[in-house]
């Protein structure tokens, strides 16, 4: 029960929008796929959902095609029928996943409690806001328990407190067994939930991998120090370099090793020490170092 | 490759037979038929019944009388001067003055009164004739056989009717059927092309292809809303049959109806023409982004469905030209022209049946050609239609 991307190329006449791309996710696991506007991520999915033939490359689950009614899907570009009823319209796309009538009310209203918004069961999709919209959305992408769960941009648009039971939900979905492929463009919500990402750009994967592998790539030997003798600093043999940010001090090494030698020197010189950290590399500096520092 | 027809056709037909435009457009149309099939009844209430008051300045009163045996009531004799007749119109004593002379007479009025002068006219000259056969001594017998009407009793052996009152009924016939075939594929074809760019533009779409072959969504499209059709149709068709039934010039319209022959052809080209221009309208509605550009998408085929009908008029009085016959077997022309043609002419059942087989094939390819568009269509939300069609072709193998 693995999805399996396996050198999945997508041309668009002269255009290719995903380069030989391959990452795995196992079952039960959560799947970040991150990039820029463009760099492919929407391709990718609609390849995933048998929506665009790949140019090359194989896509399986489970070693097979995948199978649309084990697949659960909310789109980037959020859709549903404005004039139709939330039940009707649920009942009506979990039917087209080959759900039953019956089934899918039950499912439906079960679903709207655990997003706490039940009462709008028989409301027109055009009388409610965007963020509930939006929860309405995530129903029908869940209504038949799928297998496979694709959330593209999942987070945006949604309030904090909805995000946060948008995460409890999903959270609960991966517990339970089901694999999800999810993009976004806010990086602390993938850092959070994902066990495994993978960076696009222009098509291609320039990162991937699972979280702490990559981090430790990335990791840098960079204190934050926050002091009153800021400029002791400067004077201080291993460091490299100091840059000041809010009210403290990038101070960049060339390994952790020679922490303890800086913060000698500030306790000689009878500097006042308010933070000493090592500054952890976060997701939103590997993926702008990844794909900011080659936009030209 | 049908599993997911049934919800998408019930869907579908639920959500048009719940919406307020579906409620009124029906009732709308039906005050429409029954207005249109009592048209007579309806201007007979408007008509200027009152009859403009006349004075006549006659030494005949005989004259007076016999304008009120015809049917002109509001009649004075009197004895007034040009002068006086025409203080009196302006004060607006009286409408009209006549000064007769012998045989001849005068009108004055604000404006023409056909009515009276009619009446007049008819007056004096029976007055008139009757002191020419008096001086000229004409035995009246005489004068009734010249008056006798001849009569010239016509057959027709073609297939509109064998007389000119069922000819003028098929002709009616077709004629309204004609029209109805014409509309009904107007309306909802573009409404099934709406339909589609309205899933587009409000992304449903990409749910439902993530599931469903698009042949599929488009045939469930095109059935649900040709069930509607067939309802509204019928809701109409009822209304019009017992309204036009007191009615007579509809009357000979709805004899027609009651022929298993016209009926059994109406269906059959009505439903293959629906068919053919409704994937028209499906394929070209998903190409398109938004609703409004669709009405211009859709013109071309607004275009070729004009122009079936102008043929269809021009051939509901030569339904035999050659260049009827030749129409009749492109298959946009077809429903209109061989319908005309197998309802006004002996058309052999070979005929026929190559204009059917002919239309079938089309809509067969038809659906297959868009749905390779349908697709890519679907998904793409460009502006320029052409640059489109050839990336929908070499994205999609």
């Amino acid at each position: 029960m693995t999805l399996h991307i396996d050198r999945v190329s997508k041309q668009f006449g002269e255009f290719t929008a995903v380069d030989d791309l391959s990452f795995h996710v196992p079952k039960g696991e959560m799947f970040g796929l991150l990039g820029a506007n463009g760099a492919g991520k929407t391709t990718t999915f609609r390849m995933i959902l048998d929506i665009l033939k790949p140019s090359a490359g194989t896509i399986t689950w489970d070693g097979r095609n995948v199978d649309h009614r084990i697949v659960g899907y909310l789109p980037e570009e959020r859709g549903l029928y404005p004039k139709s009823p939330v039940r009707d319209q649920l009942v009506f796309l979990a039917s087209l996943k080959g759900m039953r009538q019956a089934e899918a009310k039950r499912a439906v209203k079960s679903w709207l409690e655990r997003l706490e918004i039940p009462q709008y069961e028989t409301m027109r999709v055009e009388q409610l806001s965007k963020g509930n919209q939006q929860k309405i959305q995530l129903v029908a992408a869940l209504l038949h328990n799928p297998e496979l769960l694709i959330l593209d941009e999942p987070f945006s648009g949604l309030d904090p407190v909805n995000v946060e039971i948008l995460k409890r939900e999903v959270l609960a979905l991966r517990d339970a067994g089901t694999t999800i492929v999810f993009s976004s463009h806010r990086m602390e919500h993938v850092e959070e939930l994902c066990q495994h990402i993978g960076i696009l750009k222009g098509g291609r994967a320039v990162v991937s991998g699972d979280v702490p592998t990559i981090k430790a790539r990335y990791a840098e030997p960079v204190l934050f120090i926050e002091t009153d003798r800021p400029d002791v600093l400067q004077s201080i043999p291993v460091v490299r370099a100091v840059e000041p940010y809010k009210d403290g001090h990038f101070v960049r090494l060339d390994s952790f090793d020679d922490s303890d030698a800086v913060l000698g020197a500030l306790v000689t010189n009878g500097a006042a020490v308010k933070t000493f950290m090592r500054q952890p590399v976060s997701l939103n500096d590997i993926f702008i170092k990844e794909v900011g520092q080659h936009v030209s | 490759m049908f599993h997911n027809f049934r919800p998408l056709y019930l869907f579908t037909l639920r959500s048009k037979l719940r919406s307020k435009a579906f409620l009124i457009s029906t009732i709308l149309t039906i005050l429409f038929i029954l207005g249109f099939t009592n048209i007579d009844r309806l201007l007979a209430n408007f008509e200027d019944t009152d009859q403009a008051q006349a004075i006549l300045v006659t030494e005949n009163n005989e004259l007076t009388t016999l304008m009120q045996s015809l049917g002109y009531e509001d009649i004075e004799s009197a004895a007034i001067t040009e002068k006086e007749a025409r203080t009196g119109l302006d004060n607006g004593d009286y409408e009209i003055v006549a000064f007769i002379e012998n045989d001849s007479a005068r009108v004055l009025s604000e404006r023409p009164e056909p009515d009276f002068t009619t009446v007049l006219q008819t007056a004096l000259r029976e007055i008139r004739n009757a002191e020419l056969i008096e001086t000229s001594n004409i035995d009246p017998s005489v004068l009734a056989a010249l008056n006798e009407p001849v009569t010239v009793d016509e057959s027709y052996l073609g297939r509109g009717g064998e007389n000119s009152d069922e000819l003028f009924s098929s002709f009616a016939f077709v004629y309204v059927m004609l029209m109805l075939l014409y509309v009904s594929i107007i309306t909802y074809g573009s409404m099934i092309s709406t339909e589609v760019t309205t899933e587009k533009s409000s992304r449903v779409m990409e749910l439902i292809i993530s599931t469903t072959h698009p042949v599929t969504h488009m045939l469930a499209k095109i059935s649900a809303i040709g069930t509607l059709a067939l309802l509204q149709i019928a809701i109409f068709l009822g209304f019009g049959y017992f309204s036009a039934r007191s009615n007579e010039m509809a009357q000979s319209v709805i004899d027609n109806a009651g022929n298993v022959r016209a009926v059994v052809y109406l269906l059959t080209f009505f439903t293959l023409g629906y068919l053919l221009y409704a994937a028209m309208f499906a394929v070209l509605g998903s190409l398109v982004s938004r609703v409004e550009e669709s009405q211009q998408m859709t013109m071309p085929v607004i275009m070729l469905l004009v122009a079936g009908f102008l043929a269809a008029m021009f051939g509901l009085n030569n339904p035999e030209a050659q260049i009827v016959t030749i129409l009749s077997y492109v298959p946009f022309f077809t429903p209109m022209l061989m319908f005309l043609r197998v309802m006004l002419v002996d058309v052999p059942v070979w005929e026929v049946a190559l204009s059917i087989g002919i239309m079938i094939a089309s809509i067969g390819v038809i659906l297959w050609v868009g749905s390779k568009f349908y697709r890519g269509g679907v998904l793409f939300y460009g502006n320029n239609a052409i640059k489109q069609w050839r990336q929908i072709l070499q994205n999609r193998q």
